[in-house]
């Protein structure tokens, strides 16, 4: 891809981002009631100069539009207003829990793949047979299962039940790793705590397995559908001809390019990976950006609840841009166009 | 499934209406009749649910506190599936939250496809300043995972049965829309509509009476897909609190009550998410095998 298109590509980026703060600025701006006397809250202390001071300092005695150009320009230096309830800027509130969702989701990923790649191949391998049925209709019914439940039901059985792993939070209570990049799993190398390493990936098991496993279902079709078309490809068969291993054939010839759409999917599916972080968060007591937005909506936290969308809007937006570059830097059949 | 989605292609058609072919081709799919009969008897259920329900949803008696099912030790046929942690009857609360879970799915489903199928048409036909104007909103909403988008609405308005719908058709339109702007451009061009033009038919005559009826079968089969969608996305809303609120009986929030008893009382969180399971379930296999035999092109 050359530098032209790949700038091309960022520009076309430019509105949608707008269009989503306008969003995010909407939902916010049309909300019942005044910020201001939500932020007050009970404190009778409050004068009427200083809830003018603070409806000022909002920019509320603005009209709609100014506002919002006010919204954009501060968003750009990474001001998006206090938290209610922190009393501190959402930004920082915010980011500081990030690390823990992205590790979240990454490991739900690696285990969504784990289990994906290899049944889908299977199936896709042995067209027609018992294998074959199972993975298809896990991959209809997997999609049905509402994550909250399976969460719970993972909870009792392995945490509750068996004891093999920890029922919820990051961390156990009372191991203190200090922060470095704010990833735990890494962190806790950093200090060269090979324990508090294994304890995080504990507390990481559940969690990942149940938004992975949801995530799981739709791969695991989209591979097996990708399989079966790659092996019907004249170059598998050439590969075939010329006498090579079935397993080489599969591996080296096949898999490579049946991988392909999946990088696609993934990126799609990124918003249900990113929505099912929220829940899994919630069910987990996960310290990342769902739980707080959940806790924003419930304490009606509205800088907190629309800042945090935006992020996850925003991840969503850049997620799907890199997989767009990601599939042409792969595909050399669209490179050459 | 193949079989079918083949013997629909052999038939020429000339057009994505429903023909006496399609229902042919869809009561031939058994696996498909029976999650869409499936899917109609929770239907039945909820709308019958005030003569059905053994029980008030609502009345609660300590003495039946976590009650066990029937068949364990303890229950009694009288409360079938057992009662939750305030003594209520989990069958009745289920069979009453079935017209929740249903009644929002599919009033946000028709209320979004009317406006969604509306704004398509416009874009797609119309094309200009009003298709601009549509597709790049399309394109700011895609952008927001369904569910994020939803919960910041809620979070804004905050909780209720009437504020899910509205959050949930501010983004759902945008489904059907995309959909029927593409199947619009698709047959802008073709001949009847070129003649519906020539003889000097108004564009809102043409959208609906020339274009509409060509495209409808694409729409009622996505929307029938979507009704999954939205019943999981209000169950989770209701589980996370910012959904349907007590003591109006949501599989959601029966599901989020339960949690605590997990371990003591399995049965209260269990049946409710069993109920959701069985009903996505059926509304997605229902809505494939509709597709499969209403609108081949659209099978992936």
């Amino acid at each position: 891809m050359s530098l032209r298109t790949l700038i091309e590509r960022l520009l076309q980026l430019v509105p949608v981002l707008l269009g989503v703060t306008l969003v995010a600025f909407l939902m916010m701006a049309f909300t019942p009631g005044d910020p201001v006397e939500i932020m007050i809250g009970n404190d009778e202390h409050v004068t009427p100069e200083q809830i003018e001071r603070m409806r000022r300092d909002l920019g509320l005695h603005l009209p709609l539009h100014e506002r919002y150009f006010h919204y954009v320009a501060n968003a750009v230096t990474g001001d998006f207003g206090l938290s209610f309830y922190h009393r501190r800027p959402v930004s920082e509130v915010l980011f500081e829990r990030l690390p823990a969702t992205i590790e979240l989701a990454i490991a739900s990923l690696l285990v969504a793949l784990a289990i994906a790649v290899p049944a889908g191949m299977i199936a896709a391998v042995r067209r027609g047979s018992i294998f074959d049925r199972v993975v298809t209709t896990i991959s209809v019914a997997g999609v049905a299962i509402p994550n909250f439940f399976l969460g719970i039901v993972l909870i009792m059985f392995f945490a509750v039940n068996l004891g093999w792993l920890p029922v919820s939070g990051q961390t156990p209570s009372g191991l203190n790793i200090p922060r470095v990049t704010g990833f735990l799993l890494v962190d806790s190398l950093l200090w060269g705590r090979p324990d508090a390493f294994v304890e995080v990936l504990r507390h990481l098991v559940l969690p990942a397995v149940t938004l992975g496993t949801g995530l799981s279902a739709l791969l695991m079709r989209v591979t097996r559908t990708s399989m079966i078309e790659t092996l019907q490809q004249d170059y598998v068969a050439f590969a075939v001809a010329k006498g090579l291993s079935p397993r080489r054939v599969l591996f080296a010839h096949a898999l490579r390019n049946a991988l392909i759409p999946l990088v696609t999917v993934i990126a799609i599916d990124l918003g249900s990976l990113l929505s099912g972080s929220i829940i899994t968060e919630t069910i987990f007591s996960w310290p990342g950006v769902g739980r707080v937005l959940i806790e924003g909506v419930t304490t009606r936290n509205y800088p907190l609840v629309q800042t945090a969308v935006l992020m996850f809007a925003v991840i969503y937006i850049l997620a799907n841009f890199l997989a767009d570059i990601l599939y042409v830097v792969l595909n050399p059949r669209i490179r050459l166009k | 499934m193949t079989a079918t989605a083949a013997s629909a292609g052999a038939v020429p058609r000339a057009s994505g209406s429903i023909t006496r072919q399609n229902l042919r081709t869809f009561l031939s799919d058994r696996f498909g009749v029976l999650f869409t009969a499936i899917f109609l008897g929770f239907i039945v259920m909820a709308i019958l649910a005030p003569w059905i329900a053994p029980h008030d949803p609502n009345a609660g008696s300590l003495l039946r506190r976590l009650q066990p099912p029937a068949w364990l030790p303890g229950g009694s046929w009288a409360y079938p599936l057992g009662c939750d942690s305030l003594g209520r009857d989990i069958l009745s609360r289920i069979i009453w939250g079935a017209r929740v879970s249903i009644f929002i799915g599919v009033v946000v489903v028709l209320i979004a496809g009317a406006i969604g199928t509306f704004l398509g048409l416009v874009a797609g036909f119309l094309g200009g300043i009003a298709d601009t104007a549509i597709s790049r909103m399309v394109d700011v909403l895609l952008a927001y995972p369904l569910l994020i988008f939803a919960i910041g609405l809620m979070g804004m308005m905050g909780p209720g049965l009437m504020n899910i719908i509205v959050a949930l058709v501010c983004f759902e339109w945008v489904i059907t829309c995309r959909l029927v702007r593409a199947q619009t451009l698709d047959v802008r061009n073709k001949e009847y509509v070129e003649a519906a033009q020539a003889i000097g038919l108004s564009p809102l005559r043409i959208m609906f009476s020339e274009i509409l009826p060509n495209i409808v079968s694409a729409v009622i089969v996505v929307a029938t897909l979507r009704v999954g969608t939205i019943i999981i996305i209000e169950a989770s809303l209701s589980f996370l609190g910012i959904g349907v609120q007590p003591p109006t009986p949501a599989w959601g929030t029966m599901i989020a009550d339960g949690r605590v008893f997990m371990l003591a009382a399995w049965w209260v969180s269990s049946f409710p998410g069993i109920a959701i399971f069985l009903l996505v379930l059926s509304a997605n296999l229902a809505g494939q095998s509709l597709r499969d035999a209403f609108d081949p092109r659209l099978t992936r």
